[in-house]
């Protein structure tokens, strides 16, 4: 009895060895053979059609656009595809378990970055395929709009596809400005008289806060940059031509210190530092139990399209962000929100560039997706149609696509950080903007410290491909 | 008389295996748990000591730098602010919450009709999840539903709208406030059953001497519990360092770093900026300072202090 119980003892230790040695990351999918039902008669039966099983990893969206996603994307594909099992799999702090994921050479088939500056990083670190041969093959060069398809390409080889580009707007309350008798700021002067007149009669001019996600801080200062020194200036520097304590960017920068300080940025940085998403949004549009708005315009990009509607019903617009300095062109700043991009250990690399291709292959399908999120994610840089969306497409968002796509078209554009900045430089951009603002650190300090570290990854090689802008400021 | 027909070289034999046997059979047992700790903990750590000699972004090869992580965290203010933090947060610890619990536990140990209720009442917020605490806390220091904005919207009451977690001089201790106040029961009901392993005789014996309530807590239970009492002191000092997870959930060791301590700036390297090298050497750092602090308790054991 004592030798039973010890032998049984030994194997459920052994067992628990065996459980605790196991791995629950998602390794490349390999080939799983589908069996076809036996013939009731001794016919030969038709062989099994060896199907392959593909993953992507993607960033968590509201449930609603999971089911859409899986109708739209996924479904679609699948039944296009009886060879190939295509899987959505939707993760928190996708950047940290990709990253761990591929280190140890797993991870998804279809790997997610949050920009091109990862997808750089994944490249130098042999984590992602050259998609060269699929690009020919599938002729994407053709079907994603030229800066986009460029984002992705790293020393003349393309490695990853933009999933969602954005940009850069300017929401306002439309109802309020309708009852004030104001109009949306198409320069500097604008903006200080509108917040003016904003403060005097008890509203926050801006209703912006980076308490839920850090970043606000690198796009506002992406908005001043842009805007202020000009597009041509930020490429310059992007190039390593122009430093970042060029005068023209202190300036930008001191501009969102003195908005801080004036409290337009939702009535100061205590706000700035307490407020939530939801109360951006209810405060610029008032409460559901009938709260009225405590601010009147919000800088954010295009994801958030698909939190405006719901929020704010039909009280809210937007328009391009204007000028900051007389002579700098306005327009809208480039970003890739997220790319997509084959993992190196991927065991089916061909079905892979398959999926990526249903991605940007027809923009009937991608525009169904686009409206699916209202504008906000997924929305692939395709050369769209007005006709590709639905009668029932918000005119608000339709107009958003042919106007961006007329702007930069002409090759007037500008360029985020996310998108564009290398990753260290991007990262203390983001983190010590704070410090600026609390007036821990000077504004010529913050740019010099950016300037160093933008120096030591230009020369690492790590700064990702910029398209030239065509916009030229005085 | 009965004859033992039994083999004695084979009855030396069974003795021996089973002497075998009881030896052998702790350690393979102990061995899924040891294959467990080295892969997960005793294995990354070794290798993270080797990272912090490198510059490696977290993907891809490591580049040996040598020293020059060390160098930089001996100059970096940034580094000293976030150890400042954590010895105030030390400093908060080692006396509120042990403090608190003392005094319930003495408290409650005097008591017999409800014990249990306040027991519970005490314990409960120690079983919620940091997330949870936080998520709660959040909503009442909120600048617009929170208590004190309630209290300045319905009362004209400005003072009481306090904005704990985003001023700068403040959100530190506000944090440290909400940890403590899932902490300090655990706390309570660890020093309450320490105290009702006192001998009663001694307070009996203290009464008779005329010792006030204050002189018996003072000469008798905090003695009495002196083990309980400095292991929790001990672990408070080396969890102070180790201290993220409020702070990471509430503000991210900002605003400005105003709450900023080791582990948030650990975590902002390695996971945001992709300096994993610089991060194993704050890590490194904060392994440091907890081996001191255990060398010091080592020493004091040696000097005859009950710790």
């Amino acid at each position: 009895m004592k030798t039973l119980f010890r032998l049984m003892a030994i194997l459920l230790v052994a067992s628990q060895l065996l459980t605790a040695c196991g791995s629950k990351a998602t390794a490349p999918a390999t080939a799983a053979p589908a069996t076809a039902a036996p013939n009731a008669t001794t016919e030969p039966t038709a062989a099994p059609i060896e199907k392959v099983k593909i993953v992507i990893w993607t960033e968590p969206v509201l449930e609603a656009n999971r089911t859409m996603l899986q109708t739209e994307f996924v479904d679609t594909f699948n039944a296009a595809h009886p060879n190939i099992e295509l899987e959505l799999q939707f993760q928190e702090n996708i950047d940290q378990v990709e990253r761990t994921a591929l280190q140890a050479g797993s991870g998804p088939d279809i790997v997610f970055t949050p920009g091109p500056a990862f997808a750089l990083e994944y490249k130098n670190a042999g984590f992602i395929l050259d998609l060269s041969k699929y690009a020919e093959k599938y002729a994407w060069k053709d079907k994603v709009v030229n800066w986009a398809y460029d984002s992705g390409s790293i020393e003349g080889s393309l490695y990853s596809l933009p999933l969602t580009y954005e940009t850069m707007i300017l929401y306002y309350n439309k109802k309020v400005f309708t009852e004030k008798g104001w109009q949306p700021p198409t320069s500097l002067a604008d903006i200080e008289k509108l917040c003016g007149e904003a403060t005097a009669a008890g509203l926050n001019c801006f209703t912006n806060s980076n308490q839920w996600w850090k970043g606000v801080n690198e796009w506002l200062l992406s908005v001043v940059y842009n805007n202020y020194a000009g597009a041509d200036n930020v490429y310059a520097a992007l190039q390593g031509k122009k430093p970042w304590t060029d005068p023209l960017f202190v300036q930008s920068t001191q501009i969102l210190k003195d908005w801080m300080d004036k409290g337009w940025f939702s009535g100061g940085i205590d706000n700035y530092f307490a407020y939530n998403y939801d109360d951006i949004w209810n405060n610029l549009c008032g409460t559901a139990d009938g709260k009225a708005p405590t601010a009147i315009m919000n800088i954010e990009g295009t994801w958030a399209f698909q939190r405006a509607t719901p929020f704010c019903k039909n009280d809210w617009d937007w328009v391009e962000l204007p000028s900051l300095r007389e002579g700098v062109k306005p327009g809208y700043v480039l970003a890739i929100g997220s790319t997509l991009g084959i993992n190196a250990k991927s065991q089916n690399p061909d079905a892979s560039a398959e999926v990526l291709d249903w991605l940007v292959g027809d923009t009937t399908r991608a525009a169904k997706i686009i409206e699916g999120f209202n504008f906000g994610e997924w929305n692939v840089p395709l050369h769209f149609k007005a006709s590709d969306f639905s009668a029932d497409a918000d005119p608000r968002l339709t107009r958003f696509v042919e106007f961006f796509a007329t702007g930069t078209g002409s090759g007037n554009f500008g360029y985020t950080t996310w998108t564009f900045w290398p990753a260290k430089t991007d990262a203390y951009i983001i983190q010590e903007l704070d410090s600026v603002f609390t007036g821990d650190l000077t504004v010529e300090a913050y740019q010099q410290a950016q300037q160093d570290a933008f120096q030591a990854e230009l020369a690492a090689g790590k700064v990702p491909l910029a398209p030239e802008t065509k916009s030229v400021s005085k | 008389m009965a004859i033992s027909t039994a083999n004695p070289h084979k009855q030396k034999l069974g003795r021996t295996a089973n002497s075998w046997r009881k030896i052998i059979l702790p350690y393979l047992f102990l061995t899924p748990l040891f294959v467990v700790n080295f892969v997960v903990i005793l294995g990354p750590s070794v290798a993270s000591i080797f990272y912090a000699f490198t510059d490696w972004s977290g993907v891809g090869k490591a580049k040996f730098i040598g020293f020059s992580n060390f160098v930089r965290l001996a100059a970096d203010p940034l580094y000293f602010k976030a150890l400042e933090h954590n010895l105030l947060w030390m400093l908060i610890f080692l006396t509120v919450p042990i403090s608190m619990g003392l005094m319930a536990a003495s408290f409650l140990s005097s008591i017999k009709r409800g014990q249990m209720l306040f027991r519970l009442a005490f314990f409960f917020p120690y079983v919620l999840s940091p997330t949870v605490s936080v998520q709660i806390w959040r909503y009442i220091f909120h600048p617009l539903y929170g208590i004190g904005a309630t209290l300045s919207n319905n009362f004209g009451w400005q003072w009481a709208n306090i904005k704990f977690l985003s001023n700068t001089k403040i959100v530190l201790p506000s944090i440290a406030f909400m940890d403590n106040w899932q902490w300090w029961g655990f706390l309570a009901i660890l020093y309450l059953a320490a105290m009702q392993a006192v001998d009663t005789e001694l307070y009996e014996a203290a009464r008779l001497d005329g010792a006030s309530r204050w002189q018996e807590f003072l000469y008798v239970t905090i003695p009495g519990i002196r083990p309980t009492l400095g292991f929790t002191l001990m672990m408070t000092m080396i969890w102070s360092f180790l201290s993220f997870n409020f702070i990471w959930l509430t503000t991210g060791g900002g605003p400005a770093h105003a709450s900023e301590v080791l582990s948030t700036l650990l975590y902002q390297k390695a996971f945001q900026s992709f300096e994993v090298g610089y991060a194993a050497t704050i890590g490194l750092s904060m392994s440091l300072f907890c081996g001191l602090v255990t060398l010091g308790v080592i020493y004091l054991r040696r000097k005859g202090w009950e710790v």
